[in-house]
This record gives C-alpha cells, sequence and structure tokens, in this order.
C-alpha cells in the first residue's frame, strides 16, 4: 500500500513537473526576411523592429511568464532557399513566423504556407498575387493597387504628360501590378507612358537617361528598392531631369534619402495613412531605432512592429498557439492598435487600409496628403 | 543466537564505513581539484583571451594605419591628376586598388559631399550627393577620419564599410572589402568552435568568423545586451566572452572561447582521476577485507569457545593470533574461564549449604506455624470475650446515665412533693382542728373564716407544686423515651438539648455551676435523638465530673449553628482543659484519669463512635490547660442513610 502510495506520488510530481516545465517554455517566433544581399535594409530594419517588440514584451514578463524568443532566418531574396529554409524552420520548431518584406519572395510564402505548419505575417509583402487567399498568411500593409490610386493624384495634379516607368524584375510580382494599374490609368487618360526594366545590384542609368530624354518626360515613376531608387534619382537630376519622380512604398527607407544626398529632395513616396497614432510608442520606437541603427523610422519599422505586436496580442488571448487557431483568432479581433495607426484585417487576413502621399523635403519624409 | 535485524557482520560493517569515509574523501578532494581547476582554466582563458586581444589590436591598429595611408596617398595622387583624362584617372584609380585586395572602391567628393572622381567613374554619376551619407556628415574638420558601419556592396555583395578623409578641398571614401580585412583574425582562430568578432560601437559585426552574420548586418548579442560578465551561449555552445575596446573608433574586439575546448580534456582528466580513484578504493578495500577476514575468524573461534564453556567445557587452550588485541581477548578470556570455572565450586558448595539451611528453615517454619494457630485461636477467643465485655461495659455506661438521671429527676421531684406534702399536712392538722372546734362549737365565725382561708392556700400550694411535679414527669418520660429510642425520626432540638439541661438542674446547682444555651428554638432535624441526648448528656457530665474539679464554680456553654444541610455544635466550658497527652487519648477505649472512681474510659469512645458511625457527623476536640474544653460536632441535619448496627440500641 505503502508503494502504490510513494509510486503515485512519484508519478504526480513527475507529472507535475513535466506541465510545469512546459508551461514555462518559451515561444519561438521567427523572423525571416532579407538579410544578406545588397538591398537588405527594408528587412535589416523590419529585423530591428521585431527585436525591438519582442525586447518590450519580454521585460513585461513575456507571455504569462513565457519568454518570447526570436529565430532568425536569412531569405537571401531567393526562392531557390525555400526547401533549405522549410527544413530550418521545422528542425527549429517554429510555427509562428514574423516576416518576408517583399513580394518577390510570394513562391516561398506559398511553399511554406502549403502544409499549413506556419503562420506568416508579413509587415511589408503587399502583392495582389497573395491578397484575396483564405490562407494563414496575414498581411500588416494595404494592397498594391491602393497605391496607384494615391500616386496618381500627383499625375494629375501636375499634369503629368509623359510617363517613363522604371521597375526592377527582382521583385517582378510586387512592381507588375503597379506598373499594369499605371499604365492603365495613364493610358486611359490618354498620357504616355514607357515602361522600362532594371536590374538589382546593377542599375544602368543610360537607357533610363535615354527614354527620359527622348520622350522629353515629365515624370518618372520608380519602383526598385531604396539604394536603386537612389541612383535612378541621381543619376537623372544630375542629368538634369526636373520633373516629377514617384517612388513605391517599398523605396521609402534610410537607404533611398542617404544614398540620394540632395537629389532626392521633391521626390513623392507612399507611407499608410495613419488613423489614431499611439504616440508614445512612436516615440520610444524612434528613440530605439536612433540609439541602435543612427537612422529616423519609417515604415519598414512601423509595419514590422505592428506585425509583431498583433501576433503578440493574438498569444495573450488563446493557449492553442497552432496557426489554424492563430489565424482564427486574428480574424475574430480584427481591428489591431499599430504604432500610427489602427488598422483592421479582414476574412482573408488582408489589411484593409489607405496609402498616403508623402515628399522627400529636407532629407526628411514629410506627409503631404 | 538469534540476531536484530538491525545487527550487521562487524566485517562488513567495517568494509561498508571504510569505504564510505575513503569515498567522501575522493569526492571533496574531487570536488576541490574541480573548483579550482575551474577557477585556474576561466584565468587561463582570460589571459589567453587579453593576449589574443591585444595581438587583433595591433592588427586592427595596422588596417587603420593602413587605411588612413591609402587615403593620403589616394589624395595626393587625385591632386596630381589635374592635367589627366577622365579614362586615364579611372586608370590609376584602379592600379591604386588593386595594388590592396580589400580596396572595393574609391571616390573623391568635393567639399560639399559631391562625387568629382573615382575608380569607376561613369558620366551620369559623376556629381552624386553623398552628402546625406554618414561617411561625409561626420567629419567636418580637416584631418577628420570616419568609419561607417557595414554595408553590403552593391557590385559584389559583400560586407563593405566606408572609411573617409577630409582635406583642404576634398573628401576621399574608400570602400574596404571587410571579409579581406578580416582575413588576419583567421590566423588567430584558437579552434573550431571559437570566435573572434569586431563589432562597431552598437555592437554591429564588422568582422566575424561567420561572415553571413556580419552580411545581414547581426547585433552581438553580448555586446547589445551589456551583460558583460558570465558565460554567454550561441549554436548550442558556451562561451567565454572577452570584450576589448579599440582606442578611438569606438569598435570592440571580441573574444569567444569555447568552453568546451577546455571543459573537454579537463573533464576527461578528472574522469581518469575519478576511475583511478575507484580502482585504488577497491583494492585497498580488498586489501582490508582480507585482514578483517583473519580478524573475524579468530572472533568466531572466541565465539565458539564460549559456546562450549556455556555448556560446561572449561578445558579449552587459548587460540593464538598474530594481533595482539586478539591475543589479548584470548588470554583474558582464559583468565575468564578459569574464574567461572572456581565461581562455580564455590556456587555449589554455597548451595549445599543452603540445601541444609532450608530444611532447618522449614522445620522452624512448621513450629511457628502451629504455634501462630494456638495464638489465633487465642486471639478470637479474647476477641469475643471483649465484644461480651464491650457489650456490658455499654449497658452500664447506659445504666449509669439512666441512673444519673433518676437521680436528677428525683431531686427536682423532691421539692414540689415536699411542698405538696408539707401542705397537705399543714390542711389535715388544720382541718382536724377545725373539726374538733366546730364539733365543740367553740369556734368563730371570723376564726372559721381564717381557717378556711388557710386551707384554701395550702391547696393551691399543693396544686401549684403536683402541677409542677407533672411537668418534671412528662419531661422525663419524653427524655426517657427518646433515650431508649433509636429511632430515626424529625423532632426539635432545642427542646431535646434544653430537657436534658433541665435533668441536670441540681448538678449544676450542686457544683456551682451556670449554663447558656444558644439555639434556634424552632429547628428540627431529621436524626437519631436517642444518640444525640447519649452524646450531649455524656459531654455536659464529663464537664462536670473533670472541668471544674477543685474550682468551686464554672460556666457551661452550649452553641448551635446551622451550615446549609449540616449542623455544627459547640459544647463549651471554662474549666480545667486537658494537657495535649490527654487529649491525644480522650477517644481511646478505656482511657480515663479518674479509674479510682469508677470511671471506665469508655464514655468519650462511644460519643465518638455515635457521632461518626450512628449521627453520620465529625467530632473535634480542643482544649487548653487551665482554660477550658471545647467539643465541636458536626453532624447532617437530614440522615439520608440508615444506621444498621443494632450494638447500640
Amino acid at each position: 500500500m505503502k508503494k502504490i502510495q510513494l509510486v503515485s506520488v512519484l508519478l504526480l510530481f513527475i507529472v507535475g513537473s513535466f506541465l510545469l516545465w512546459q508551461s514555462k517554455q518559451p515561444i519561438k517566433i521567427a523572423f525571416v526576411g532579407e538579410l544578406s544581399t545588397s538591398s537588405s535594409q527594408l528587412s535589416v530594419e523590419s529585423r530591428e523592429a521585431f527585436s525591438y517588440t519582442l525586447d518590450y514584451y519580454n521585460d513585461q514578463g513575456g507571455i504569462a511568464g513565457r519568454k518570447l524568443v526570436p529565430y532568425i532566418y536569412d531569405d537571401k531574396s531567393s526562392n531557390a532557399n525555400k526547401e533549405a529554409l522549410n527544413q530550418q524552420l521545422k528542425k527549429d520548431g517554429i510555427h509562428l513566423i514574423i516576416g518576408f518584406n517583399i513580394s518577390a519572395m510570394a513562391e516561398t510564402i506559398e511553399y511554406l504556407l502549403a502544409n499549413g505548419d506556419y503562420l506568416i505575417i508579413s509587415p511589408t509583402v503587399t502583392t495582389d498575387y497573395l491578397t484575396g487567399k483564405d490562407d494563414q498568411f496575414i498581411k500588416i500593409s494595404a494592397i498594391n493597387s491602393l497605391q496607384i490610386d494615391k500616386l496618381y493624384e500627383v499625375v494629375k495634379l501636375d499634369d503629368i504628360k509623359k510617363m517613363v516607368i522604371v521597375y526592377s524584375e527582382s521583385n517582378k510580382l510586387f512592381a507588375e501590378g503597379l506598373v499594369e494599374k499605371m499604365k492603365s490609368m495613364l493610358q486611359s487618360d490618354s498620357r504616355e507612358v514607357v515602361e522600362i526594366i532594371a536590374d538589382s545590384g546593377g542599375v544602368d542609368l543610360t537607357p533610363i537617361q535615354t527614354a527620359i530624354d527622348e520622350h522629353q518626360a515629365d515624370g518618372l515613376f520608380v519602383i526598385m528598392n531604396g539604394v536603386d531608387t537612389a541612383k535612378v534619382l541621381q543619376g537623372t537630376r544630375i542629368s538634369g531631369y526636373k520633373g516629377d519622380i514617384l517612388t513605391s512604398a517599398w523605396s521609402a527607407t534610410s537607404d533611398l534619402i542617404s544614398n540620394s544626398g540632395k537629389n532626392s529632395e521633391g521626390v513623392y513616396t507612399l507611407e499608410m495613412k495613419a488613423n489614431n497614432p499611439d504616440e508614445a510608442v512612436l516615440k520610444t520606437l524612434q528613440e530605439y531605432i536612433f540609439e541602435n541603427t543612427g537612422s529616423d523610422l519609417n515604415f519598414s519599422h512601423i509595419r514590422t512592429y505592428n506585425a509583431t505586436k498583433m501576433l503578440i496580442e493574438v498569444l495573450k488571448t488563446t493557449k492553442d498557439f497552432s496557426p489554424e487557431n492563430m489565424k482564427r483568432k486574428i480574424i475574430q479581433i480584427g481591428t489591431f492598435q499599430g504604432a500610427e495607426t489602427q488598422f483592421k484585417v479582414d476574412y482573408n487576413g488582408d489589411t484593409l487600409g489607405e496609402y498616403e502621399l508623402q515628399q522627400i523635403k529636407n532629407g526628411k519624409f514629410v506627409k503631404v496628403r | 543466537m538469534m540476531r536484530k535485524k538491525t545487527q550487521i557482520m562487524l566485517r562488513w560493517d567495517l568494509l561498508r564505513t571504510a569505504i564510505i569515509n575513503q569515498v567522501i574523501i575522493v569526492f571533496v578532494v574531487f570536488f576541490t581539484i574541480s573548483i579550482m581547476l575551474s577557477f585556474f582554466i576561466i584565468s587561463e582563458i582570460k589571459k589567453n583571451s587579453a593576449n589574443l586581444v591585444s595581438a587583433i589590436n595591433i592588427n586592427v591598429e595596422e588596417v587603420f594605419n593602413k587605411s588612413t595611408k591609402s587615403l593620403d596617398e589616394i589624395y595626393h595622387l587625385y591632386s596630381g591628376m589635374g592635367f589627366l583624362e577622365d579614362a586615364q584617372k579611372k586608370k590609376l584609380f584602379n592600379i591604386f586598388k588593386n595594388s590592396d585586395s580589400s580596396i572595393e572602391g574609391v571616390m573623391v567628393l568635393n567639399r560639399d559631399g559631391k562625387l568629382v572622381d573615382g575608380d569607376t567613374q561613369e558620366v551620369l554619376l559623376k556629381g552624386m550627393d553623398y552628402s546625406f551619407q554618414p561617411f561625409v556628415k561626420n567629419i567636418s574638420q580637416i584631418g577628420d577620419l570616419y568609419w561607417t558601419g557595414v554595408s553590403l556592396s552593391q557590385k559584389t555583395g559583400q560586407p563593405t564599410a566606408f572609411v573617409s578623409k577630409r582635406f583642404e578641398n576634398n573628401i576621399v571614401v574608400m570602400q574596404l572589402n571587410l571579409k579581406d580585412i578580416s582575413r588576419f583574425i583567421e590566423h588567430f582562430t584558437l579552434s573550431q568552435k571559437s570566435e573572434i568578432a569586431i563589432t562597431d560601437a552598437s555592437g554591429i559585426y564588422l568582422i566575424n568568423n561567420d561572415l553571413e552574420l556580419v552580411k545581414s548586418r547581426s547585433y552581438d548579442g553580448y555586446i547589445k545586451y551589456g551583460n558583460m560578465s558570465g558565460v554567454a551561449k550561441y549554436k548550442n555552445n558556451y562561451y567565454l566572452p572577452y570584450v576589448s575596446e579599440i582606442q578611438g573608433q569606438g569598435w570592440k574586439i571580441i573574444v569567444y572561447q569555447s568552453l568546451s575546448d577546455y571543459l573537454g580534456p579537463t573533464a576527461s582528466l578528472l574522469s581518469l582521476i575519478l576511475l583511478v580513484s575507484t580502482f585504488l578504493i577497491f583494492f585497498i578495500n580488498w586489501l582490508n577485507f582480507r585482514s578483517l577476514k583473519v580478524i573475524t575468524q579468530d572472533l568466531h573461534l572466541i565465539e565458539e569457545q564460549a559456546l562450549e564453556i556455556s555448556e560446561g567445557n572449561y578445558d579449552i587452550r587459548c587460540i593464538t593470533s598474530k594481533y595482539i588485541e586478539i591475543d589479548m581477548l584470548s588470554h583474558s578470556f582464559a583468565i575468564l574461564i578459569e574464574r567461572i570455572r572456581l565461581r562455580e565450586e564455590d556456587i555449589e558448595e554455597q548451595n549445599l549449604r543452603i540445601m541444609l539451611l532450608n530444611e532447618d528453615l522449614e522445620k522452624l517454619v512448621d513450629q511457628r506455624t502451629k504455634q501462630l494457630l494456638i495464638t489465633n485461636e487465642e486471639l478470637r477467643e479474647a476477641y469475643s470475650h471483649l465484644k461480651e465485655v464491650q457489650g456490658l461495659i455499654v449497658q452500664n455506661e447506659k445504666l449509669a446515665a439512666l441512673g444519673q438521671m433518676v437521680s436528677g429527676v428525683a431531686h427536682e421531684m423532691n421539692t414540689p412533693i415536699g411542698n405538696a406534702f408539707t401542705a397537705s399536712t399543714y390542711i389535715r392538722s388544720l382541718s382536724t382542728e377545725l373539726a374538733s372546734k366546730v364539733q365543740d362549737n367553740t369556734i368563730k365565725r371570723t376564726e372559721f373564716l381564717e381557717s378556711m382561708a388557710d386551707v384554701e392556700s395550702g391547696a393551691d400550694i399543693i396544686y401549684r407544686n403536683l402541677l409542677i411535679a407533672s411537668d418534671l414527669i412528662y419531661n422525663f418520660k419524653q427524655l426517657s423515651t427518646d433515650h431508649q429510642s433509636m429511632e430515626l425520626k424529625i423532632f426539635n432540638l432545642y427542646e431535646t438539648i434544653n430537657n436534658i439541661i433541665i435533668s441536670y438542674g441540681i448538678d449544676f446547682k450542686n457544683a456551682n455551676v451556670t449554663f447558656e444555651l444558644l439555639c434556634n428554638e424552632d429547628l428540627e432535624i431529621r436524626t437519631y435523638p436517642g444518640a444525640v441526648v447519649h452524646i450531649i448528656s455524656n459531654l455536659i457530665r464529663n464537664a462536670l465530673i473533670h472541668g471544674f474539679e477543685g474550682r468551686g464554680k464554672g460556666h457551661i456553654w452550649i452553641e448551635v449553628f446551622e451550615n446549609d444541610d449540616r449542623i455544627n455544635l459547640l459544647i463549651k466550658d471554662n474549666g480545667n482543659g486537658m494537657d495535649q497527652e490527654t487529649l491525644n487519648q480522650i477517644y481511646d477505649p478505656f482511657f480515663t484519669t479518674k479509674r479510682s472512681r469508677g470511671g471506665t474510659g469508655l464514655g468519650l469512645n462511644i460519643v465518638h463512635n455515635m457521632i461518626t458511625n450512628i449521627l453520620q457527623g465529625s467530632v473535634v476536640c480542643e482544649s487548653e490547660f487551665d482554660k477550658g474544653t471545647t467539643f465541636k460536632i458536626q453532624i447532617p441535619k437530614q440522615i439520608v442513610r440508615e444506621f444498621m448496627d443494632t450494638t447500640w440500641t
């Protein structure tokens, strides 16, 4: 009898210890981004905000005492690594991912989503290709087509007659949607348009300048990352181009300004429309980013903060961290308070929102309309 | 012999104790060595790391010096190019760049940060504005030198850093390949697991064995989170970090020495020590076991001898052992055997004597028993006789009391009857004289009337004295009836005591003793009135006989108090009192100071027995010589348990 009691107590102790151990297990959250390519600034900034947010919540005690542990992965901006990435994520026991910063990674995103093993929340991917699908992919940035609606206001305001569109093939999925819509709108307004594809990492300025000169263009729309856009800006401005320059939200990183100097003055770019900002968070985030990188806060930081905060807030509401349940919870909650805005997520996990136009003035992004 | 469960063999116990002690010693020594070794290893690692960091620092300074020198050389080169074509300038820059593999690009900017020359001068790039770049923004004075953090080359995708220097009219910028610069750390790598890294002030890797960390502009967590002590963990390995800051740049050199590189061999060494120690413990205890076996064999022989002795065999030879202690034990054992043998002989002799004494004793006991039987019989007879005598004495006492009472009553009766007799005699002589005178007709009317008045007066005296006598007889009858009665009944205590006092009236008068009774006249109690009368009478009589002898006068108080369900009765006199010796014996049967005058010595004994047995109360006597005696009696108001002994009736 005594032996049975002893064994029972021992078993209870073991089970209790296991449950206690499990209840204090850290929660793994992955960040996946383009970290080691020449156009990695967007993901590097995104990673900064991701680290900040996890640190912030860990300082608050984590989720019910469980620490949030960051796992950082480099997608090298190449879909060729998707299998290796999947294997590594599985090996590390990851199910929750913040990441993928460019739409060009849609193939990898689709591959990872295929088996329902992951919940992916992307801060900056906006491609229409991944929009309107009932999958476990959540987009924090509003869809692509809305960017053109906003940029077209400049076209109409300044009455741009001839537009040269330069875009990067490396992020074709992102760029194509924008290009097609811009072309369509320009053409429907009987405005002239020329499109030029430029490779990332070695932008050849000659054909761009030639196109501007030949068509006497008064508008230039660049759909490239910040560094490449800066080079185009520098080249065209040095060559004497005086017309409007429009860029996508993708290029609105610190790289754009630091690499183009005063030649970036007056350039139009986009950011999501702010609504009910959390000034205290914005200030703290701004200070953190400046202290750690010396740069200003930009959309990549903010979007990633929003994505990570959203995930953590949902983690607080449930004990079932399965990707499927997490997606369901996100849809149920629907509205989230971000750093700069309150945003809504629809049934498919797409963020509904508007863009606002901003212009670079005195080396800073300034809201215009 | 039965062994207890907790008992174990001496051999095993000694062996077990020895093993435990040895294991404790080995553990303590092993633990101490481990701690000391750990401190030593950590100290050595730190020393090693410090030396390594010093060496790296020298190399880094060389890189800085070399870069500074290169920037100066570029500026001089550029200064002398004024007359050359752009293509020639580019060629010269390229020659310069190719002279050092770590140089990835060269730019000469004007004061405002716009590109004026460089190694790759596309026409359209000339005039590019770098004024917002940190390598321009952060050098405002001539001679200022600035190193940027990591950026990735647009051409090669490799991690690069920019170094710039402001000259009088220009800013010279070099883009340096960090991978090439970092080659020198390969020479310092201690093991595959150990890591050497250089970070900028904010902790972003500039140089690292793992180039991916540099390319992804990762932070060094150890520096970022400011934890400058303890052990760092990276990719499941533990490292002891050592950090040093490079003067002037804010860069940090950090050496991660893999603990497993040191702990592995240390653990092997400690394992070997442990193995050897274990073997030694086994070997030493095997030797111990052999020695203990010899000792226990000798002890076993002694044990067998003891068993033989217990069976009465004293013809045993002592064993000899190589151990002095065992030998001494055996020798002592032999002495013990001899002493036991002698003692046994002595005991046998004593036993024989005891047997003889027992026989004598038995005879004596028989004689004594017979005598005791006879004595018992005599005692039984004496007791029986005593009981008879006791009955007689009690009866005598009763008679004596009765006699006393009758004498008192007779005395009381004497006066009224005497008076009545005198009056009647007077009336008779008067009536005879009157009759004669009437017959002779010699009497006068006045004389007749006077004579009739005398007759009436005499008759009145007779009437009153007979009435007194009648009352006395009634009381006596009443007293006599209760005196003889041992019936339990309710009666008036005051009246009973008062009657006793009256019965003693002549005795009080003769002895010149006054009397005082303090009692509630309505007090009724349920007890044996005969016993009460006997007790009070006896105590009064004792006072009269003994208390006032030779005093001429005295006083007796009888006081009755109610105390809940009990009665306190005090009979007190102010007579001679008693000394302590007498007081101690007053209740003893046959104790008397007046035996010569017919005292039996049973009066107070009977009183005591009646109070305690019949009345179920208690009595205390207090007396002081020449001051008086007080009997304090306490009895229940209501007797519940009826007294069954008839001896006293």
